[in-house]
């Protein structure tokens, strides 16, 4: 340790005089001072161009314009769901026809979260949540060989029939199911199945073409 | 009554013996500073570079926020604008990623090294306290900072952390059970990570989180500074060296080699680059999540063991590991610093190994390929 304010140990252990001190200092302030200076100058002017004017070409604000619209489009139907969702008591998800056995379509379900909606053997809609019941991940739409869609963040596994998490599956609780009713082009709901399960109408698939799948506002709450 | 005097009396004693403001002079705060040498002298540029790094994050951040717009339907538009087209916009961007991974790794090491070096020893409690209050605010940066560009990754990866902190509370007992769920929907502050999400983590990374790291570093910095130096190994060292005029000169010559390194990073690296393109599309809440959603690489140290072990297994062993990180100056105040550095170096080599093979342990443990 030093041994007054004066003089003090170097890093190779010699002594050295308040005088060296002074010009070691003066020597390194101004080489640090030139070095910052010299430092400035040269970046200096380039951060500053940072707040200056962009100088766009016409193709350049074309481009981005149109990113910027496509992206205020995107939030606005966004919102559109939002209110459609607050607003109505049921919500048009697809026509049966199009739904696929081997690739779901996605929608938006009343809770603002992502659900699926498949066919199942017999033709009827399959229609559970997307939002996996481990993390929260949106599951993938499309179906493996043993019928099961797959969450991405975690690798559960869910079969699209029960929902259920296959075994090892770090998710434990099954995909809820959505209640949804077909309705025909005149009005007519045609088939209804609640959250359980429980269907009540036809389920003559002949009867039920060109019908169109719906989820309802009151089975929303099972939905959770 | 007598108590009372006794108890206040002993608080102001404490206060006294931890901020000396009497020591605030320009003899003992400039002339007889002095820094140790010894084997761990390489120690003490740690916390200095964690405040340059901190500094380049200040300067980069104020710099994008004269383009930055946070809302869910410009935040990543404006980002891609700033890397785009604003002059010199990609290398301030690149600078302020590199450099908050930098700063995170000096914060972990200076607090790794402080703790081997029983920085914390009495009267220096509050020193750690506040490091450690730090290093908290540190990853409460990277993870809101990390959802502010509004792409993928970010989003999807902001959604899962929040829903792990809503999944703890089926691990607590009675009425505390529902704070994480509470605790969530505050910060989520809507149903789903949305506008309101993104305008609260605007908020806490821009302003709040800024105010509170200012304050606890300004008296993380005033405490350093009067009590001088920590001793930093078990024998007293026999040299030491001023710290005006050659050791700040030393510290300055590390912060320029720091930044010519973080400097060559931002402008030859993109961060991105070392991840898939698709997590950087803007965030589509109408598909799937894309495969492989992650933290950034210094949360994997929680991350991955969330995805080995069981969820309780993992809450537990990080809630005892804040409480000991808060009360370090207390629970160690008896130990060794041969111990300390046992204890640092077991807690390096996890995070190393966490950090870097996290992903491999994964997939051996589960049999699955990533």
């Amino acid at each position: 340790m030093t041994s007054n304010n004066q003089d003090h140990i170097s890093d190779e252990g010699k002594e050295i005089k308040v005088d060296d001190e002074k010009r070691a200092f003066v020597k390194a302030a101004f080489g640090i001072g030139t070095s910052l200076f010299l430092l400035s100058l040269g970046s200096l002017g380039k951060l500053l161009s940072f707040f200056s004017k962009q100088n766009l070409t016409k193709d350049q604000q074309e481009q981005i314009l149109s990113e910027k619209i496509q992206r205020l489009k995107q939030t606005t139907d966004e919102q559109e769901l939002q209110l459609e969702r607050l607003s109505k008591d049921y919500i048009l998800v697809a026509g049966l026809d199009s739904l696929s056995p081997i690739k779901g379509i996605y929608f938006i379900d009343y809770l603002m979260r992502p659900a699926l909606a498949f066919s199942d053997d017999d033709g009827l809609p399959i229609v559970i949540s997307a939002k996996c019941t481990h993390l929260g991940c949106t599951v993938g739409q499309n179906v493996d060989e043993q019928g099961r869609i797959l969450c991405p963040c975690h690798m559960s596994r869910f079969n699209i029939k029960t929902g259920s998490p296959a075994a090892g599956s770090p998710a434990k609780t099954p995909l809820p199911r959505l209640g949804w009713f077909l309705m025909d082009t005149h009005g007519n709901i045609l088939l209804t199945q609640n959250p359980q399960g429980k269907q009540s109408g036809t389920t003559d698939m002949d009867k039920l073409a060109g019908s169109s799948l719906y989820i309802l506002k009151k089975f929303s709450g099972g939905e959770a | 009554m007598g108590d009372k005097n006794k108890g206040l009396k002993r608080l102001i004693e404490f206060m006294h013996d931890r901020i000396p403001m009497h020591k605030f002079n320009f003899e003992n705060l400039v002339l007889k500073k002095e820094v140790p040498i010894h084997r761990m002298s390489w120690a003490y540029y740690l916390g200095g570079l964690t405040l340059f790094f901190f500094l380049v994050q200040v300067v980069t951040g104020i710099f994008l926020l004269f383009y930055y717009q946070p809302t869910v339907s410009d935040a990543h538009a404006s980002i891609e604008y700033i890397t785009k087209y604003v002059n010199n916009g990609f290398f301030i961007r690149n600078l302020h990623t590199w450099a908050s991974s930098c700063l995170i790794l000096c914060l972990m090491a200076h607090a790794l090294t402080a703790f081997a070096m029983k920085a914390f020893a009495p009267p220096r409690e509050i020193i750690w306290v506040g490091g450690a209050l730090m290093l908290v605010i540190g990853f409460a940066f990277g993870f809101t900072g990390y959802l502010l560009p509004w792409h993928q990754i970010a989003v999807n990866a902001t959604k899962v952390a929040l829903q792990s902190l809503d999944e703890s509370g089926h691990y607590l007992p009675g009425f505390i059970s529902g704070i994480p769920h509470y605790i969530k929907e505050i910060i989520q502050g809507g149903p789903d990570v949305g506008q309101a999400t993104l305008s609260r983590f605007f908020a806490l990374h821009v302003v709040i989180l800024p105010l509170l790291c200012f304050g606890i570093l300004g008296l993380h910095l005033l405490s350093v500074q009067l009590h001088g130096m920590s001793q930093g190994v078990d024998d007293l060292p026999k040299k030491s060296e001023k710290f005006f005029p050659f050791f700040i000169l030393k510290d300055l010559i590390v912060w320029g080699v720091a930044f010519l390194g973080v400097f060559i990073l931002a402008v030859g690296i993109p961060f991105e680059s070392f991840y898939a393109f698709p997590f950087f599309q803007a965030y589509n809440a109408l598909g799937a999540t894309p495969e492989g959603i992650k933290p950034e690489w210094y949360f994997y140290f929680a991350y991955y063991p969330l995805e080995i072990f069981p969820f309780w297994l993992v809450m537990l062993g990080m809630s005892v590991m804040g409480v000991l990180l808060f009360m370090t100056p207390w629970v160690f105040k008896k130990t060794s610093r041969r111990a300390l550095t046992i204890l640092a170096l077991i807690m390096t080599a996890y995070l190393v190994v966490m950090t870097f093979f996290g992903q491999a342990i994964y997939e051996i443990v589960k049999g699955v390929k990533g």
